[in-house]
């Protein structure tokens, strides 16, 4: 049985993940900007991926692929300011022989600006852990 | 408040833009991740299924595909694009991801206005946004709400 399934296995429905925090930086919204060929993209948590974070920092590495992804935004976050992710598994299931997971994550910054919430669908494993 | 999106009415597309994928891209894209929660490590490039051959076929892949949050932001640049501020402070968007978009792909990021309601002076725009390959192949789909203005401004 892979590593992936052994931490599926301990993951439980509405369990709180580990807490995640970070700065953001006018390096990191230039990073982003090129990488997204986007001057105005004000959004890093994007591709900071949260969801994974709080995720990975509670149950170890894991082997996933995105599903669905789903945003609701509240303020863009102001750079130099300290964001803080906590994060929850919302749901986790079986289907179709494969491992599901939702995993919502609630972004503030310091000052308890709420930034974003968020909604993510894993995919444990890769494709060749399609079984049954 | 802005008088283009309450001008748009249901069946209106957003203006359509394309973008080239690149490995380049993807590692800078994979960076940022990196400097936020590795800033020890500088803007390196995380390795992971996005920027690294060997660990994308561990999880059964060809090669690296672009992270989908990648896609994700597309479709966020096409909203933050049409309702500025409107959407980034009040605006939704629900994607899920349909098709692997790979180095030297191009995709199209589409939206459309499947609903419009007024309510208490605002308006409600409820729209379909996907991103669509070089051979018009949707990679991904989802649907967006913002309204306008938003009531967070």
């Amino acid at each position: 049985m892979s590593t992936n399934h052994g931490a599926y296995q301990r993951i439980t429905i509405n369990e709180q993940l580990g807490h995640l925090e970070y700065v953001v930086t006018d390096e990191q919204l230039k990073l982003l900007q090129e990488s997204l060929e986007y001057p105005e993209a004000l959004f890093p948590h994007i591709a900071v991926k949260e969801y994974l974070e709080v995720l990975c920092r509670k149950h170890g590495p894991i082997s996933f692929i995105s599903a669905k992804h789903q945003d609701r935004y509240y303020h863009p976050p102001i750079p130099n300011k300290r964001v803080q992710v906590t994060g929850w598994v919302r749901d986790k299931y079986r289907r179709r022989g494969r491992d599901w997971l939702l995993v919502e994550t609630l972004a503030i910054d310091e000052d308890g600006r709420e930034i974003v919430r968020s909604q993510h669908t894993f995919l444990i494993g890769g494709l060749e852990e399609k079984a049954e | 408040m802005t008088t283009r999106e309450t001008m748009l009415n249901v069946g209106d597309q957003l203006p359509a833009f394309t973008k080239t994928i690149t490995q380049d891209r993807m590692d800078l894209f994979e960076s940022v991740a990196r400097l936020a929660v590795q800033p020890e490590l500088g803007a390196a490039p995380a390795v992971n299924i996005h920027t690294d051959a060997a660990r994308a076929r561990e999880l059964g892949l060809t090669r690296p595909i672009a992270s989908g949050q990648m896609s994700f932001a597309y479709l966020h640049e096409l909203l933050s694009r049409a309702f500025g501020i409107d959407f980034r402070q009040g605006g939704q968007l629900s994607v899920t991801f349909l098709k692997p978009v790979y180095d030297g792909d191009r995709v199209t990021a589409h939206g459309v206005v499947q609903e419009k309601e007024s309510l208490n002076g605002r308006t409600r725009l409820r729209l379909q946004v996907w991103l669509e390959n070089q051979e018009g192949i949707k990679t991904c789909a989802g649907e967006a709400e913002v309204v306008v203005p938003s009531p967070l401004t």
